[in-house]
């Protein structure tokens, strides 16, 4: 804090609606004591038209260098506010608010208490505002270039979608040959062509474009660095090859795993998994008038997935080869685009549904399939175990993260969320998020997902790594935790508790410390969270806009 | 200050800017009442918060919590693990100088959750009420 | 790094009872890097002692300050003028710290804040293990780089005893015992086989039943003799 703070104080009245409540006559005395006030203003309405400009003016002729707003908590005043800071030639962080409107006018009654209250959260403003530094910018050079790992559909799609906007892409495949897993599938829920010809146009497109390098082949084995300069460490063939990115891209998907013994089934030709009937339904198998049951539920409630591929083969079973399809579930699922049109198309074709809870058995002998359930739905008309008979059976895979996801998140330092998959189930987080900035999820590896939900993640990352990789170099605003090299120890607190990785220890001459090093935010892979800061047992961390000075400043000033 | 029913304890409530801060709005705009003696003081999470701001808050006030995102969804991951690792330090520290523990507390909500959040303000309020004053205030 | 924990509280209150003005005394050194005694500890003890004594009636004003390490003399001058006005200093420093404090203010009362626990080592938040003992004698060269003497509850030589039951010592089912240690790492780099070699008797001298040690190196010393 400089010596020489002239804080401006603009009330608002919210066009009467803070002066019913609250003696503003009162606390405007008050605060004109204050030595550090220099200039204050009533306003019926801060938001009016013209005001802006009023502000700006009065900042200037009273050369205030931090201005104080007693009002509301309206996030777009707070911008429009800072916005008239900026143009006044202010740092927009020399502002601080005062909510009376929601802090006191809407929950509190009338009375001394209230215009009391007002006052002492109007003192916490103004100190706090005394205490404000200024926040600058930084520029920063960083790598336009994205490796995507995996080179299924997810991979492909992310790869094409970074490239249309200029990227540098690193393509990724662990096996010899691109397309993953949906090479081996008949059809794709809403989708008209072909997998196996989607996969090919999609790799013809990768294989043709300049932007992209493909390595088949290879794994990554190693990783330095943060969002806009990683140092990835890839392995093809025995050889280790070093490349910079500024984004990682994991695109890793699923592997199913079909264990029908779960349903007291063995191994046999006419017990089959949903993938495995993708396939023989791509390779042409006649079901002809066969009589087929499809199980979902149980061990895979926790996606969709499952439901509705089964769902698709279903009605596919039933049109094409006039097939007698039997659907068990546990719960209908068809929460998706589409899906319940799915489901009614399927019932209009004849497949016939049935629900099961717990009763439900099934036996394979002599090449036919016997299943003994009871109806939940049916238990007041007809009772009892009903017995149905048919040629195959098809059983959901369990949906499980792709073989080496656990090595590639302790190469990546993600921790898994639920299921083991990689994505953290958090409702502040897009499913695309991972803890750290720069490394994103597309497809099944988050959670097992649809086509159409890769086609958004692989965009939506696209877009978030333009956002933040949007030049060789690029402005931030500097609001990361600052460390006052001074005090810090270099004890690794903070860099242990960074729940984003986004902290270093560096050495520089420049440090004024035994060590010469402190630690380090980088401003790109921070989030402004501030455990680290919490955490600091030497006080050296600092998050701006609220450093402990101003969060103290606050206590001080409140009546005890 | 006196024990007796009158007494109206004073009560700060550190708020992550994703939840509790939210709430205390949303409450507002509900126009759902809540005694005035309770304080907020903005935070960007709840792992912002410092044993350090609880010491130095319950110096002059009765009691203080922190509101944070509801368990497994902080917006930074960790954030409300931590403060509730410090909520335990606090406590410990009380605790061991004769001042009640439960003058110190986390609890969790969502940004929409007015009406969660001003039931939590007035159990605490309540609950501080019952207390009576904070033995250990340095500045009266 | 010197690991220390602060002490009881009540040890604490005990021994500022007779006091009115103090000042807590934070080091940047270890105690810092060990969460004990940094200044973010300083503002919570002193935070603590304050809401205490004032629950008894009796307050106590607490200067708080940290410095950059209490265990060097030149870092008191800083605060060589508010120590006149303060009854007493507790200090958050270990042992060598609180003994440096005592020697720079002659004149006043100096209070241990911490126990010094050990030389030791920070294995994550909040956990940290003892690695030296300090014996002035290494023979971290002859045992694998894990040493026997900080490490064996026993601090024996040439390998484990009775007690050492899969991997762990019989003290206590959290202390590995350093004699696996030593084997399984020797084994691990292929030099299992230097553990036949017997470990002469350690002149226990050069360690603490030496006496007190000094060490003065004469290519370094000031004329001053400072």
């Amino acid at each position: 804090m400089e010596n020489n703070v002239r804080v401006g104080v603009f009330f608002c009245n919210c066009n009467g609606k803070l002066a019913e409540k609250v003696d503003y006559g009162f606390i405007v005395s008050e605060v004109k004591k204050l030595p550090v006030v220099e200039y204050i203003r009533e306003s019926q309405n801060l938001c009016a038209h013209l005001e802006g400009e009023l502000i700006q003016k009065e900042i200037t002729k009273h050369q205030l260098n931090r201005v104080v707003v007693v009002g509301c908590a309206e996030a777009r005043g707070e911008k429009f506010f800072t916005g008239v800071l900026k143009k006044a030639g202010l740092n927009p962080h020399h502002f601080s608010m005062v909510p009376i409107l929601e802090e006191c006018s809407s929950v509190h009654g009338n009375g001394n208490a209230v215009t009391a209250k007002a006052l002492e959260l109007t003192m916490m403003g103004i100190s706090r505002a005394v205490q404000l530094d200024e926040v600058g910018f930084g520029e920063f050079a960083v790598e336009r270039s994205v490796l995507v790992i995996g080179g299924g559909l997810a991979g492909l799609e992310t790869a094409l979608e970074c490239a249309d906007r200029g990227f540098k892409v690193v393509l990724l495949e662990k096996d010899e040959k691109l397309g993953g897993r949906l090479l081996r599938v008949n059809t794709i829920f809403g989708v008209a062509k072909k997998p196996a010809d989607l996969l090919q146009e999609k790799i013809k497109a990768v294989e043709g474009n300049t932007n992209i390098e493909v390595f088949t082949g290879s794994r990554l084995v190693d990783l330095d660095g943060a969002i806009g300069d990683y140092t990835a460490y890839l392995c093809k063939g025995g050889t280790e090859v070093k490349i910079k990115v500024g984004a990682i891209i994991v695109a890793t998907g699923v592997q199913t795993i079909f264990c029908p013994v779960k349903y007291g089934l063995g191994i046999a030709d006419n017990v089959i998994g949903q993938m495995k009937l993708e396939r023989v339904l791509a390779d042409g198998k006649d079901f002809t008038q066969k009589r087929i049951s499809f199980i979902v539920g149980k061990a895979t409630e926790d996606y969709n997935l499952s439901f509705i591929v089964g769902l698709k083969n279903a009605l596919l079973l039933r049109k094409k080869f006039n097939a007698t399809v039997n659907f068990f579930y546990t719960n209908v699922k068809v929460g998706g685009d589409n899906w319940e049109a799915l489901y009614t198309e399927a019932r209009a074709a004849g497949v016939n549904f049935f629900k099961f809870v717990d009763n439900f058995e099934i036996a394979a002998q002599n090449g036919e399939i016997t299943i003994n359930y009871e109806d939940p739905f049916l238990q007041g008309k007809l009772p009892g175990t009903h017995k149905i008979s048919s040629d195959y059976i098809v059983l959901p895979e369990e949906i499980v993260p792709a073989e080496g996801t656990e090595e590639l998140a302790k190469i990546l330092k993600l921790e898994l969320g639920p299921g083991s998959f990689f994505g953290a189930d958090n409702a502040h987080l897009l499913p695309e998020y991972t803890s750290r900035d720069g490394i994103y999820l597309v497809g099944g590896c988050q959670f097992p997902c649809m086509m159409s939900d890769i086609e958004i993640s692989a965009k939506t990352v696209a877009e978030e790594i333009l956002k933040k990789l949007y030049a060789d170099k690029v402005l931030v605003e500097l609001t990361s935790p600052t460390v006052d090299a001074t005090k810090c120890v270099v004890c690794l607190t903070c860099y242990r508790c960074c729940p984003h990785q986004a902290i270093t220890v560096e050495h520089r001459e420049e440090f004024k410390n035994l060590y010469k090093s402190a630690a380090q935010m980088n401003p790109l892979a921070c989030r402004r969270c501030g455990v680290c800061a919490a955490e600091c047992p030497g006080k050296a961390v600092q998050l701006p806009d609220y450093t402990d000075a101003q969060i103290l400043a606050q206590l001080e000033a409140m009546e005890g | 200050m006196s024990n007796g029913k009158d007494f109206q304890p004073k009560i700060v409530a550190f708020c992550c800017e994703n939840s509790g801060w939210l709430a205390a709005e949303a409450a507002a705009r509900l126009e759902l009442g809540y005694p005035e003696k309770v304080e907020l003081i903005k935070l960007p999470c709840s792992g912002k918060i410092d044993v350090l701001y609880f010491m130095k808050a319950m110096e002059k006030v009765d009691g203080v919590m922190i509101l944070a995102c509801q368990k497994e969804n902080c917006k930074f991951l960790k954030g409300n693990e931590r403060a509730k690792s410090r909520v335990l330090q606090t406590q410990r520290l009380l605790k061991e100088i004769g001042i009640e523990e439960d003058r110190v507390t986390i609890q969790y909500l969502a940004a929409n959750m007015g009406n969660k959040f001003v039931e939590i303000v007035q159990n605490m309020y309540d609950k501080v009420r019952e207390l009576g004053p904070n033995p250990g205030k340095v500045i009266k | 790094m010197i690991v220390a924990e602060r002490k009881p509280i009540d040890e604490i209150l005990g021994f500022l009872s007779k006091h009115q003005k103090i000042m807590l005394l934070g080091c940047g050194g270890c105690v810092t890097v060990c969460l004990a005694g940094g200044e973010k500890e300083v503002g919570i003890l002193g935070s603590e002692l304050a809401m205490a004594r004032a629950k008894e009636g009796r307050p106590l004003e607490v200067v708080q300050r940290t410095i950059e390490r209490q265990c060097d003399f030149e870092y008191f001058e800083g605060i060589r003028h508010e120590v006149k006005d303060v009854d007493a200093i507790l200090s958050l420093a270990c042992g060598i710290g609180i003994q440096t404090v005592a020697e720079a203010f002659p004149d006043k009362v100096v209070w241990p804040g911490v126990n010094t626990k050990f030389l030791g080592v920070n294995q994550n938040v909040g956990v940290w293990a003892e690695r030296c003992q300090a014996c002035g004698q290494c023979v971290l060269d002859k045992t694998g780089g894990i040493c026997p003497v900080a490490r064996c509850s026993k601090s024996i030589f040439n390998g484990p005893c009775g007690g050492s039951q899969h991997g762990k010592c019989e003290v206590s089912a959290d202390t590995d015992c350093a004699w696996a240690l030593i084997h399984d790492r020797l084994t691990r780099l292929g030099q299992v086989d230097s553990m036949r070699e017997i470990l002469p008797v350690k002149d226990w001298s050069h360690s603490r039943d030496g006496g007190p040690r000094k060490l003065v190196r004469e290519d370094l010393t000031l004329e001053s003799g400072k």
